[in-house]
């Protein structure tokens, strides 16, 4: 029976109370969360609202800069494809690769985190090891042996982004686990013939939670970005589906002939994450984290 | 002396780490489907087959293995197997000192700069002063450097033909300042923003509000009391970021055309130049861990309660 | 200098304004020290002492809103600001982190007198070598290359309260001087306290939850409660009729070292309130056995005697 050691782990519920009055209370956190939103549904919705196809080649309207001409909103590239249907698809993809790679790091991180930071003592000392193992290689390296063993399924390519971009998050639960692992409440449940598993699940993992959704915020626009640069050497995305990373790339190849097409992307890229920034920083003060 | 001590222990400490980085990205590169020789126009089966028994690709893959590891250890990085007439020690020893020179000024830059940018916003935290701070460390940030040097390109160089936007010249200034902005851009933001988080918390603690009792000047107390504390952050960020920056960069160098070194590990990973990628993996690696070693120092000498212990 | 006190606080409130309402810390607080003489503030944490304290210094985090005069005899325009850490000192609860920890006592002790007395290093050097001497460190050559976490808690009280006398403060304002410190070790600092007003004729502002610990040292005693002043007496009278229930409330909780101890101590039921919250009435009502209905609608005003107490309370203990 760990009657005791549950009531003192909910004191949880009443951080995250306070944590969501402060969060309301902060403007930018405010404008930071509804600019996501209307990002996302304008991201889902958006290409439904226009009567072009994002692959449709339109032979009329070639590099078109923005207007209100056959529903051309925000212009063409050079093979006459409509740039808001585009733009938002590849905001979608982007957003899509974004949170999926994050959601596996979490996993990964959290689980490799915990079990580390709990076993302690050798256990740990030799996971460590790993973590430091792997942090010596270059990620770019991984990567490319990656794109060519899922480089025909995208989401498949960001999940193995995912699962080898976990070492930082294993390393901040670790630290926490270890942390909490002293503290009495922990020693209660143990006390209380609770077991390893049950306490990583029901104590230690939801009080790693609020640093581990700060870094999460903070990962999202790193792998967007990533993306992007995966997209340069063209290994992301591939035609004729867009990110935003293969349209800004596109577009500063266009740079001088027609700068919306580098302009709108990277506009909608930049909103994006500046607002996953600045949603992470809040959250961050909001959960009192500390410096990540 | 316990210092020399510490860094052999660390530096005997860092071979087995090595050895394992080598090992994996060995194997790793060599189980990876295709090889050097694949190529868009597929050559004859017997050509391909002379030429793996050339490089000794024949040969079983541990016998390969313990042949890398025995020319590793005299210094030999082996033959590059794209870059057909040059060994891929030569490759490193042309390309490296390009690369780490563009990329020790960008850090330098980057740690000068970002430090100051991010102990004024600190200061003046709430003002606007502060807000832009953030802003634009987002945008430096957020901004892809394939798309940052043709823009500094376009604006500097074609329309106000102030820089020249690609040629290189080690001897002539101006061409370091686009490359060198647009590496720098990023770190410098990075380093702000972990400046100003540290710094704040840093001024809120109890020995500033000594300090600030005692009747010293805001300077002082920034300089003398806050700063060395508010810069173990930035010190820890330093050993990733200066083996990144100065292992050069892909984008950079391939848009500024510059001989460096930061294209080889991605071309060499994509054409199964199983040599190049090792080598480079291997400049990596031991940049990184000497940092490492070199930012553990330095945050003993930041903080005196931390003491060198290997 | 004239006979005046050297420092007089006139209706002071500290507040920070806030969404749903501004949470006053000190609420109309006056009180007045002497030149070299030690008056003791007594309160429950919470009560606003180390918020009066840290306004007096000019110390309070840029949100807080301000209101009251502050007046110090020994400064030329009469803000403290402006001469802390030179005419006015201050030393603080926590010795653990109060000091910087990457620097060496000589290098945080030199520059107080660097600073302010624009004397050469060496001789700043020297003059902290021998007050270290005064509050009573063994080796205070040595002490000067330490860092602090080197130091017990004692002695980096012991270096702080150094640090604030090298100027020859006229006031030190004592927050808490020895809560963190271990039994034996406060008693030595309140000695050491106590000496260094007689031989520095330096006024000392004590600030304490523990009755006990301002008892020793302080002439005058300051009750505080929900930030404002219940009672002020002479510390004898105080302990002898104090006539606020909330000081005899204190006072029974207090162990008393010349009694036997009591084999249960009494305590204070209930909470202090908030700094958040608004009274109608006296803020001590709901914890008090002498409240009237009186008290919970009209704010006791506070009533000045002839011999210098006061107390602000509708059913006061008979004198």
């Amino acid at each position: 029976m760990s009657a005791p050691a549950d009531e003192r782990a909910s004191q949880a519920p009443g951080i995250w109370r306070d944590a969501l009055r402060r969060l309301r209370g902060s403007r930018a956190a405010l404008g930071a969360a509804s600019a996501i939103a209307i990002l996302v549904a304008l991201a889902i919705l958006g290409p439904h609202l226009n009567p072009n196809r994002y692959d449709a080649i339109d032979w009329s309207c070639i590099a078109m800069p923005p207007g209100l001409e056959h529903a051309h909103w925000w212009g063409t590239d050079p093979l006459g494809r409509d740039l808001f249907v585009r733009t938002l698809l590849g905001t979608r993809i982007s957003l899509a690769v974004g949170l999926l790679a994050t959601l596996v790091s979490l996993l990964v991180g959290i689980g490799y985190g915990a079990v580390a930071g709990y076993a302690g003592g050798g256990v740990d000392h030799l996971m460590m090891r790993v973590i430091e193992i792997l942090s010596g290689l270059p990620l770019i390296f991984f990567v490319i042996l990656l794109t060519v063993v899922f480089g025909r399924s995208e989401y498949l390519l960001f999940a193995a982004i995912g699962a080898i971009g976990w070492l930082t998050m294993a390393r901040i639960v670790r630290g926490q686990t270890m942390a909490i692992r002293e503290r009495e409440f922990i020693e209660a449940a143990t006390a209380a013939g609770a077991g390893p598993v049950r306490i990583l699940v029901r104590h230690v993992v939801p009080n790693v939670i609020g640093p581990v959704i700060v870094y999460a915020t903070l990962m999202v626009p790193q792998i967007i970005l990533f993306e992007s640069f995966l997209s340069f050497l063209g290994l992301g995305i591939q035609e004729p589906q867009a990110s935003l990373g293969t349209l800004i790339a596109s577009g500063a190849a266009e740079m001088e002939s027609a700068p919306w097409m580098l302009l709108i992307p990277s506009a909608v890229l930049a909103i994006l994450l500046i607002s996953f920034h600045v949603l992470g920083d809040a959250l961050r003060d909001a959960l009192d984290v500390g410096d990540l | 002396m316990p210092m020399i001590r510490y860094l052999l222990v660390r530096l005997l400490g860092a071979l087995p780490t090595l050895l394992a980085i080598v090992t994996i990205s060995f194997f790793l590169i060599r189980f990876a489907p295709g090889g050097p020789f694949d190529q868009a126009r597929a050559l004859p089966a017997d050509v391909v087959a002379n030429l793996n028994a050339a490089y000794g690709l024949d040969r079983p893959l541990w016998d390969q293995y313990t042949t890398y590891l025995r020319d590793l250890a005299h210094g030999d990085f082996g033959p590059s197997f794209r870059y057909k007439d040059f060994s891929v020690t030569e490759l490193i020893r042309e390309g490296f000192p390009v690369s780490a020179t563009l990329g020790a000024i960008a850090i330098a830059i980057a740690l000068v700069a970002g430090v100051g940018v991010g102990v004024v916003a600190a200061l003046h935290r709430g003002r606007w002063i502060d807000h832009a701070t953030i802003g634009l460390s987002v945008v430096a940030i957020a901004v892809p450097s394939f798309v940052l040097l043709p823009a500094l390109g376009l604006l500097f160089g074609i329309e106000l033909h102030w820089l020249p936007v690609a040629g290189w010249d080690p001897t002539s200034v101006r061409d370091y300042v686009l490359p060198v902005t647009t590496l720098c851009l990023p770190p410098l933001a990075y380093i702000a923003r972990l400046t100003r988080a540290s710094m704040i918390e840093v001024m809120r603690s109890a020995y500033v509000r000594t300090a600030f009792a005692k009747g010293l000047p805001l300077r002082t107390i920034v300089l003398k009391h806050a700063l060395r504390p508010a810069l173990i952050p930035v010190a820890s960020y330093l050993a990733p970021a200066v083996a990144m920056t100065m292992t050069g960069s892909l984008v950079v160098e391939t848009i500024a055309g510059l001989p460096g070194i930061g294209r080889y590990l991605v071309q060499g990973a994509l054409n199964r130049d199983y040599t190049l990628v090792l080598g480079m993996v291997i400049v990596y690696s031991t940049l990184l861990i000497a940092m490492g070693l070199v930012v553990d120092v330095l945050i003993a000498a930041l903080d005196p309660r931390i003491r060198l212990e290997a | 200098m004239s006979d005046g006190p050297i420092l007089a606080v006139e209706r002071l409130r500290v507040a920070y304004p806030g969404r749903g309402g501004s949470i006053e810390a000190v609420r109309d607080v006056s009180l007045s020290v002497g030149a070299g003489e030690c008056v003791g503030i007594v309160g429950e944490s919470g009560s606003g002492k180390t918020q009066l304290c840290l306004a007096l210094m000019g110390l309070l985090p840029p949100g807080a809103r301000i209101e009251g005069a502050v007046r110090f005899a020994g400064a030329p325009d009469g803000a403290p600001r402006a001469v802390r850490g030179e005419r006015i000192a201050m030393v603080f609860q926590d010795p653990q982190t109060a000091l910087t920890p990457h620097l060496r006592i000589g290098s945080q002790m030199a520059e107080v007198l660097v600073h302010h007395r624009r004397v050469p290093g060496s001789q700043a050097r020297e003059a902290a070598r021998s007050m270290l001497a005064r509050v009573g460190i063994p080796d205070p050559a040595g002490c000067l290359r330490r860092y602090p976490h080197e130091l017990s808690g004692g002695m980096r009280q012991r270096v702080l309260i150094a640090m604030c006398l090298l100027c020859a403060p006229q006031l030190l304002i004592a927050d808490e001087p020895t809560t963190a410190l271990d039994v034996t070790v406060q008693a030595q600092v309140l000695e050491l306290l106590a000496r260094l007003r007689r031989e520095q004729r330096m006024a000392i502002l004590l600030v304490s939850h523990d009755l006990a610990v301002v008892a020793g040292l302080a002439a005058r005693i300051v009750v505080m409660y929900a930030g404002r002043v219940v009672e002020e007496a002479p510390a004898d009278a105080l302990f002898r009729s104090p006539r606020h229930p909330y000081t005899a409330a204190l006072i029974a909780c207090a162990p008393n070292a010349d009694g036997p101890i009591p084999a249960r101590m009494a305590t204070l039921p209930g909470q202090p309130p908030g700094a958040a919250e608004r009274f109608a009435g006296c803020p001590f009502v709901a914890r008090c056995d002498r409240s009237s209905d009186r008290c919970r609608h009209e704010p006791p005003a506070m009533v000045t005697l002839d011999d210098g107490r006061r107390f602000a309370c509708h059913e006061p203990l008979p004198a």
